[in-house]
């Protein structure tokens, strides 16, 4: 089965370094595009939030990626040494709201919520464990 | 991320080619805003190109929207890919952008 792993720097090239790991893997596993577009969308707003606002005190940190198909489904692990922060715990946003009254904050992590089949959050000692399932068969 | 500024039938077309993502949103929307600082009021947004949208490039179609509509102008948005379309769809933005299938179809009666 197709596996993949990435170690990077809390910074801007660090997560161009996991995204372009995840591409290398997209393309050897042939994901489908619609699940690559995805995740790419996933690891964007993961990634970015973890850089920005997961090390408030500015130290050195490292973030981890994993990416792997186990029978048809597609699991990605990111793990990172920032503050414990668990996304899931971010109430959903307002999608139906009007223009106006658009909140911006909290879409990012909608939006991962909804790409995904299933994510699961978890800390483990200092580390931000997050869990990612997406099925790579089409909904019927 | 390139973006491709051509005139069209009255209105301004903006092709965006990449990624709109956290890494150029903010670029992105510097550069939009120039074009509707230099008085252009009807833009549409070609997305043939795209390869996907982040809630960051949402940030910026919105930002785009509102701004235009405070000045009597409009946005239009075309050609979204599959991964982009249900980015969209996800976030409610299908309603709340005027989106078409082409560019031609952007452009009719704009």
């Amino acid at each position: 089965m197709p596996r993949s792993e990435v170690e990077a720097d809390n910074t801007a090239v660090g997560v161009d370094r996991v995204t372009a790991a995840f591409d290398a893997f997209a393309d050897e596993a042939r994901l489908p595009s619609i699940v690559i577009g995805a995740v790419q969308v996933v690891l964007d707003e993961l990634l970015s939030n973890t850089v920005k606002a997961g090390y408030p005190d500015g130290g050195p940190g490292r973030i981890e990626a994993a990416f792997e198909v186990v029978d048809g489904y597609l699991q990605i692990t990111l793990v990172d040494d920032g503050i414990a922060f668990d996304p899931l715990e971010r109430a959903d946003p307002d999608t139906e709201a009007a223009l106006e009254d658009r909140p911006i904050g909290g879409l990012g992590i909608y939006l991962v919520k909804q790409l995904m089949d299933r994510v699961d959050y978890e800390r483990v000692g200092r580390h931000n464990r997050l869990r990612l399932v997406k099925s790579l068969e089409e909904p019927v | 991320m390139d973006l491709e500024v051509t005139e069209q039938g009255g209105a301004t077309v903006v092709a965006l080619t990449g990624e709109l993502d956290s890494t150029n949103a903010e670029d992105v929307q510097k550069r939009i805003t120039a074009l509707l600082e230099e008085g252009r009021l009807k833009l549409v947004l070609d997305f043939s190109t795209l390869d996907f949208i982040t809630s960051a490039g949402l940030r910026v179609l919105l930002a785009t929207t509102k701004k235009l509509k405070g000045r009597g102008g409009e946005l239009r948005v075309c050609a979204p890919n599959e991964a982009v379309a249900e980015v969209f769809e996800i976030s409610g933005f299908q309603t709340l952008l005027r989106v078409f299938a082409t560019r031609a179809e952007a452009l009719s009666g704009l």
